[in-house]
């Protein structure tokens, strides 16, 4: 009785609903049309996932298919298009947003092999940094283990760049310069960045690589060229996070999530340029104590010549009272160590970087003229005797050549014939 | 005086054919209804078709409310021969308008009922008619002249 009652209502709701579909208004069916396009058009722009956009398609169609009984009265009133172009728009949408997440597809699996080959160079780095801590060690009692530190140094130094090279990589996949370059990101573009960096995990990323390059700068005592370097990669790395970070900052602190990491990164940048500052300045001290000269720190231009000339006017003041150590001194400091290396070495560089000023070093050179003095009294004045002896020398054979009388020019012939009586005679 | 009137003769004749010169075939149906909102002033604006039109004299005339056409909205649809049929929520009339200079002139009012005026009120272009729809299941056919008898 049931099932006949209910067979009855479904009855009478057709009868009305196909009545009502006989009454259906064309300007009605057009709406419908126009908003079930508008909602598939917002799907697409919407998607998530490649899953979701092939699912579409087959929305698409059957969309296509329930309005085509009505196709004529469409071609007349989606002006300026027609009830095709309609659907070859939509599916042009559709394709273009297809390729979309293909890329994102292909881009996801190279981040993925990106992490992981960041993954086993961060634990290859860590095991670098120890070796070194150790060889460093053990090359101040034995000597043949050097070799074996810069050959890890060497290992350690490609390790950190490709590391760093690595995320960079990783920091165009997430951000690329369009996006970057772009002016206001639209909360979809939003939304994909902070999930793929949280994905990537790229914050931890970029201070870890930070870290590892300032330990190494620690541990290791480099050379201009190296530092040089060094400091490229750091500007580089630093002025494409300049050119996302702070957008990505704004789309953290819009989600209230990891905002103070993502601003401790600029402090990182600021710590591994004076990192860097003063590795070269560490590197400096480290040369002049591998000669025996140990000296104070120094961490710029001024206190460096101030440290260079206490030592020089102290080593002045000792001169009477350690007459044999003195010139051994003296030779240690100024020929090995100054003119042998840090001169032509770092001075050039440091002055480059505006790290020391020409008078800088002319002050520090006047203090050794003043010590090669004590040293060596009576050097400056043999010196004086060598130049004005070998000037007169000079003279007195241009004088020489100038007074012996012209030869005419003759044939080979006479020549040999002239000669040969007077070696007779 | 003969002369002159060979060539005004000729003269009248090319008026004349200026005149009479008819393109046709032509169509102005609109394939569906448009559904307009009066702005503050009462003028509705049709922009596929370039049309703007006052519709306080219309809602006037049906309503006697010369504000009647505040928060209403008109359907409005035309015809092959160019006739532009009017309606709206509550109307009892369709009305039937033909473009003049710069202005649209009242060609006839269809009642389609006496007492109460009709609801949702909707046409579609079913040609040689207008299809009417009102009442949710009613349905006539229209032409300019009026409501065309089913045939029986």
């Amino acid at each position: 009785m049931k099932t006949i009652k209910f067979l009855f209502s479904l009855l009478i709701v057709l009868l009305v609903y196909s009545n009502f579909a006989q009454a259906q208004q064309d300007y009605k069916t057009v709406q419908n049309f126009k908003a079930r396009y508008q909602r598939i058009e917002t799907d697409i722009k919407s998607a998530d996932s490649l899953a979701q956009l092939i699912q579409l398609e087959s929305t698409i169609n059957q969309f296509e298919s329930d309005y085509s009984a009505n196709k004529s009265l469409f071609d007349k009133s989606l002006y300026p298009d027609d009830f095709n172009t309609s659907f070859e728009k939509l599916r042009k949408e559709l394709a273009v947003r297809k390729t979309d997440f293909t890329q994102i597809t292909a881009l996801s699996t190279q981040v993925t092999n990106l992490n992981l080959q960041i993954g086993d160079l961060n634990k290859n780095n860590s095991l670098l940094l120890i070796q070194i801590r150790d060889l460093t060690e053990q090359s101040k009692v034995d000597k043949n283990k050097i070799s074996q530190l810069e050959k890890t140094i060497y290992a350690l130094r490609s390790s950190l760049r490709k590391r760093d090279e690595l995320v960079m990589d990783m920091i165009d996949s997430l951000m690329p310069a369009d996006l970057r370059n772009k002016g206001t990101l639209t909360n979809q573009e939003k939304q994909n960045i902070f999930s793929e960096s949280q994905k990537k995990n790229i914050l931890e990323n970029i201070r870890r690589a930070i870290q590892e390059n300032i330990r190494f700068l620690q541990v290791t005592s480099l050379k201009p060229d190296d530092i040089k370097t060094i400091k490229e990669k750091q500007q580089a790395f630093e002025k494409t996070w300049q050119s996302f970070g702070p957008k990505l900052i704004k789309i953290y602190s819009a989600r209230h999530k990891n905002v103070s990491d993502a601003q401790k990164i600029d402090s990182a940048f600021t710590a591994w340029d004076t990192a860097i500052t003063m590795e070269a300045w560490d590197s400096i001290n480290n040369d002049f104590s591998n000669l025996g000269i140990n000296l104070n720190k120094f961490t710029s231009g001024t206190e460096f010549t101030d440290v260079l000339t206490k030592y020089i006017r102290d080593e002045i003041k000792n001169a009477e009272i350690k007459v044999d150590s003195s010139k051994k001194d003296y030779e240690a400091f100024v020929d090995s160590a100054w003119f042998g290396n840090i001169k032509p070495i770092w001075v050039p560089y440091l002055i480059d970087n505006n790290m020391l000023s020409e008078a800088q070093k002319d002050t520090i050179e006047t203090n050794i003229a003043k010590w090669k003095e004590v040293v060596n009294p009576g050097g400056s004045y043999l010196l004086y005797i060598a130049i004005a002896l070998f000037i007169l020398i000079f003279v007195v054979v241009v004088v020489i050549v100038k007074r012996k009388p012209k030869k005419k020019p003759v044939f080979e012939d006479e020549e040999s014939e002239t000669s040969e009586p007077s070696e007779e005679s | 005086m003969k002369k002159l009137i060979i060539p005004g003769l000729l003269v009248i004749v090319l008026l004349a054919g200026c005149s009479n010169l008819i393109l046709k075939p032509a169509d102005f149906s609109w394939p569906i209804e448009s559904v307009l909102k009066p702005d503050k002033n009462g003028n509705v604006q049709e922009k596929r078709y370039s049309l703007v039109f006052d519709t306080k004299e219309l809602f006037l005339a049906e309503t006697g409310d010369s504000l009647g056409y505040q928060n209403k909205e008109l359907r409005i649809i035309r015809n092959p021969e160019g006739y532009y049929f009017m309606v709206a929520n509550n109307f009892k009339n369709v009305y039937v308008f033909y473009p003049s200079e710069g202005a649209l002139s009242l060609t006839n009012k269809i009642e389609i009922s006496d007492s109460v005026g009709i609801k949702n009120p909707a046409f579609n272009q079913r040609p040689p008619y207008i299809e009417l729809n009102y009442d949710n299941n009613k349905k006539v056919n229209l032409t300019k002249d009026g409501i065309k008898e089913e045939e029986k």
